[in-house]
C-alpha cells in the first residue's frame, strides 16, 4: 500500500499532470485554494475513518452497489445481426454469441453516476470547514446531485447551468430548486456546461474562504482530474467483481460514453493495467462533423489550455474555442479530461462519436429490448453497438457503462419519438395552468 | 534585460512621480478604430503605460464587462492577425509602452515562440498571461520571454503566502502585478480592505527596486490617491471599457486626467 501511495505521489503530484495533459493553469488567486483542496484529499485519501464514511454514505445514501446485468436480449438481438452480416462462406463457422452487460449508474441514488463523486467531495468540503458548495451542470444531473447532498448535509448549493441547458433540461432544474438549491442560469458565451464551467469558478474566485467548488467532471485545474476520477473509480471496482463473478473472466471490451469524461474514467480505471480489456468512449457526433454540429474532441484532436487544464479541445487555429451540439446536454462540451487525452496518445483508450439519430436509436432499444430507458449520453453508446461489434469482431463479452437513467430527458426524447401525442399533452397542461 | 519599459519607470522615479498609470484596452472591443482613438486620449491625459488584451473565449480571470467585450469583439470576427496589426499599430503611433494581456492559451496554440517574436519585432515591453500561475516552470518562462526582450509581468493577490511572494519576488522581471482583492476584475464602489492592507506583507517579501501594479476594482481618483505611496503603478480596468463603450474615448481621457490632476494636487 505504501509502495502504491509513492507511486501516486511520484507520477501526478510532482508535475501535477498525465503526461503532457493536465496541469493548473489558474490564475494565482486560485493557487492557495487548489493547494488546500489537494493537501485535504490525500490526507482523506488515507484517512480510514474518511473512507469508511464514503463507503457508508455511498450504500445507505446512494445505494451502492449498483447492478450489474446481463442485458439477454440485446445480446441476442446484436448476435443475430452479426451472422447475418457474416458471407455465406463464413456462416457456418459461428463464433461465441455475443455477452453485453449493463453497468446501471441510474439506479444510483439522483439517477446518475455523479452522486459518487458529489458524496465525496461533500466530505472534502466540510473537511476543510466550509458550508457552501458551488458548481456547474449540463444535464442537471450533477447539479441535482449537489443539490440533494446539500440538503441532506445542510449545506448552502448554488448550481450554475447555461441557458441552453436549463430549458432543455428543465424537469431538473425544477428538482435543484425543490430541494434548495439556488439554480443561476448562464447566459454568456455558448450557453452551454462550458460557460456554466466558467461562471461557477468566477464565483468560487470571488468567495474561497467560504465556498468548496464541486466540479463534476474529470477537468480543470489538478487536482480535480484525479480526485474526480477516484470518486468515481468504485463504478469500475465494483463492475469489475460483478464481471468475473458473472463470467469467470474479466470482458474484452469496456464502453461508455464520454462528456467531460467522468463516467468513463470512474468506469475504466480499475481495468488499466488489465492489458486484454479494451476500452472505447463515445463521444457526441451531434448533426454532422461540420464545426458547431458536433461535440467530437477526438476528431481532430487539438491541444489548447482552457478553464485551468491542458488536454484537446474543440477551438480554430487561433486557440478560441468553438461551439458545440449535442442533443445531449452532458457530451455537449468542447473539452475532454486531460488523463483520457493521455490514455487516448497512449493509445489505450479509443474513440468513436455517435450521432444523436443513433442516441435516440441507442434510447428506444435499451428501452425495448431490457426495460432501462438510459440518459441521451449514454444511450449514444447502445445507438453505436452496431458499429462496435463489427470494429470490434473478436470482442465477445462487452459491458456498457449506462451512467444515468433517461426521466431527465422525457421532454427531449417525447419531441423525437412521440410527437404529437406530447403536444396534446403539453396543450393540456398548459391549459390546466391558466 | 532593459527596454521601453525600464527607461520609462526609472525616469518617472526621479522625476518624483508619486504613482503611474497603466490604462487597460480590450482589443477590437467596440472596435478597432475605437482603441486606436482611446489610446490617443489616454496618452494626451497622461496615461503612462498601455495594457492591450487580447480577446478569447474563456477569460476566466474576467469579470462580466471584460467578459462580455471578449464574446462581442470576437462575434465581430477579431482575429490574431488583426491583433498583431493593431498592436503595431499603437506601438508606433504613440509613446506609452505596451504590455499585452493574453490568455495562455492564444500564444500556445500560435506557438509561443512566434508570437513573442511578433511582439518583439514591433517593439511590445511585455506580456501579462493570468492563466500561468508561479511555478517551478516559471523560471523558464521568464527567461524565455527576457529573450525576446519581453517582460513577463507576474501576478499576485491578497492571499498569495509571504513564502510564495519571496520565491515570485526573486524571479519577478518588469513588475509584479497584485489585485486588490481576492476576486475576478470589475470596478467596485470601494476598495476592498484586503487589498489596501496587503502592501506591507509584500514590501517585506519583494527586493526594494521591483517595481509593483496594483488594480481590480479601480473606478475614482480617490482609488488611485489610496494607493500612493503603496504601489507604483495603478491599473484601471473595466472602468475604462465602461467609459468607452457607453460615452466614447473622450470620456476616457476626461477620467483619465481628474486622475492625474488629483495625483498632483
Amino acid at each position: 500500500m505504501k509502495k502504491k501511495t509513492e507511486v501516486f505521489r511520484r507520477n501526478y503530484l510532482k508535475k501535477r499532470c498525465f503526461g503532457e495533459f493536465g496541469g493548473r493553469y489558474v490564475p494565482e488567486l486560485l493557487i492557495q485554494a487548489l493547494d488546500d483542496l489537494e493537501a485535504c484529499y490525500l490526507q482523506a485519501k488515507t484517512d480510514s475513518h474518511f473512507q469508511r464514511e464514503l463507503k457508508s454514505v455511498l450504500q445507505s445514501y446512494g445505494g451502492r452497489p449498483t447492478p450489474l446485468l446481463f442485458a439477454k436480449n440485446l445480446s441476442e438481438e446484436l448476435t443475430e445481426l452479426r451472422e447475418s452480416r457474416k458471407s455465406s462462406a463464413l456462416r457456418k463457422q459461428r463464433k461465441q454469441p455475443l455477452k453485453i452487460y449493463i453497468k446501471n449508474e441510474g439506479i444510483l441514488h439522483t439517477g446518475a453516476h455523479k452522486l459518487n463523486n458529489v458524496l465525496g467531495q461533500a466530505l472534502l468540503c466540510m473537511r476543510m470547514g466550509k458550508r457552501e458548495l458551488v458548481a456547474e451542470t449540463g444535464a442537471g444531473q450533477h447539479g441535482l446531485a449537489v443539490a440533494s447532498v446539500a440538503a441532506k448535509f445542510k449545506l448552502a448549493a448554488k448550481i450554475f447551468m447555461g441557458e441552453e441547458d436549463y430549458f432543455r433540461q428543465y424537469p431538473n432544474v425544477y428538482a435543484m430548486k425543490n430541494l434548495g438549491a439556488k439554480v443561476i442560469m448562464v447566459s454568456d458565451g455558448t450557453r452551454r456546461l462550458k460557460d456554466a464551467v466558467n461562471a461557477a469558478m468566477k464565483y468560487w474566485i470571488e468567495n474561497l474562504k467560504t465556498t468548496h467548488y464541486l466540479l463534476g467532471s474529470a477537468l480543470g485545474p489538478f487536482p480535480y482530474p484525479l480526485l474526480v476520477r477516484d470518486f468515481q473509480s468504485v463504478i469500475g471496482v465494483e463492475a469489475k467483481k460483478q464481471l468475473k463473478q458473472a463470467e469467470g473472466r474479466l470482458p474484452d471490451l469496456l464502453c461508455a460514453c464520454v462528456g467531460g469524461g467522468s463516467n468513463s474514467l470512474g468506469f475504466f480505471t480499475p481495468f488499466l493495467s488489465d492489458a486484454k480489456v479494451a476500452m472505447l468512449g463515445i463521444e457526441a457526433g451531434g448533426k454532422s462533423m461540420k464545426l458547431g454540429e458536433h461535440a467530437s474532441r477526438m476528431k481532430e484532436p487539438k491541444l489548447g489550455i482552457v478553464q485551468g487544464y491542458k488536454s484537446y479541445f474543440i477551438q480554430n487555429a487561433d486557440g478560441q474555442v468553438q461551439p458545440t451540439h449535442s442533443i445531449s446536454a452532458g457530451l455537449d462540451y468542447p473539452g475532454i479530461a486531460p488523463e483520457l487525452a493521455y490514455l487516448h496518445q497512449q493509445g489505450r483508450v479509443k474513440f468513436l462519436s455517435a450521432s444523436d439519430k443513433e442516441a435516440l436509436e441507442g434510447f428506444r432499444k435499451l428501452s425495448e429490448k431490457e426495460g432501462i430507458s438510459p440518459a441521451l449520453e449514454c444511450a449514444h453508446v447502445i445507438g453505436k453497438l452496431p458499429v462496435i461489434i463489427q470494429r470490434y469482431p473478436e470482442a465477445s463479452f462487452i459491458c456498457v457503462n449506462i451512467s444515468g437513467r433517461g426521466d431527465k430527458d422525457i421532454f427531449i426524447t417525447a419531441k423525437h419519438l412521440d410527437k404529437d401525442a406530447w403536444r396534446e399533452f403539453l396543450k393540456r397542461e398548459l391549459r390546466s395552468l391558466r | 534585460m532593459k527596454n521601453k519599459f525600464d527607461i520609462k519607470f526609472s525616469a518617472a522615479k526621479a522625476e518624483g512621480k508619486k504613482i503611474q498609470l497603466m490604462a487597460h484596452m480590450l482589443a477590437g472591443y467596440p472596435s478597432v478604430s475605437v482603441n486606436k482613438e482611446t489610446a490617443w486620449a489616454m496618452e494626451q491625459a497622461g496615461a503612462d503605460y498601455l495594457e492591450l488584451q487580447l480577446p478569447f473565449s474563456d477569460p476566466l480571470a474576467d469579470g462580466p464587462v471584460i467578459m462580455r467585450g471578449n464574446h462581442h469583439a470576437l462575434k465581430k470576427n477579431f482575429s490574431l492577425e488583426k491583433g498583431f496589426r493593431l498592436i503595431e499599430d499603437l506601438a508606433s503611433g504613440q509613446n506609452m509602452p505596451i504590455f499585452v494581456m493574453s490568455y495562455y492559451n492564444l500564444p500556445f496554440v500560435f506557438g509561443l515562440e512566434k508570437f513573442m517574436g511578433i511582439l518583439e519585432q514591433v517593439g511590445v515591453s511585455g506580456v501579462i498571461i493570468p492563466d500561468i500561475p508561479f511555478d517551478d516552470e516559471s523560471e523558464e518562462y521568464i527567461q524565455r520571454m527576457s529573450a525576446f526582450k519581453l517582460h513577463a509581468a507576474l501576478v499576485i493577490s491578497p492571499g498569495t503566502s509571504s513564502k510564495r511572494l519571496k520565491a515570485i519576488g526573486k524571479k519577478a522581471s518588469g513588475f509584479v502585478y497584485t489585485t486588490l482583492r481576492t476576486g475576478i476584475t470589475g470596478a467596485k464602489q470601494t476598495l476592498s480592505h484586503e487589498g489596501l492592507t496587503q502592501f506591507k506583507k509584500i514590501r517585506r517579501a519583494f527586493p526594494k527596486k521591483l517595481a509593483l501594479a496594483a488594480g481590480f476594482g479601480i473606478s475614482r481618483p480617490e482609488h488611485v490617491k489610496a494607493l500612493e505611496g503603496k504601489v507604483d503603478i495603478a491599473v484601471i480596468g473595466s472602468k475604462l471599457i465602461l467609459l468607452t463603450v457607453e460615452r466614447g474615448p473622450l470620456a476616457v481621457g476626461e477620467f483619465i486626467s481628474s486622475i492625474v490632476s488629483s495625483i498632483v494636487s
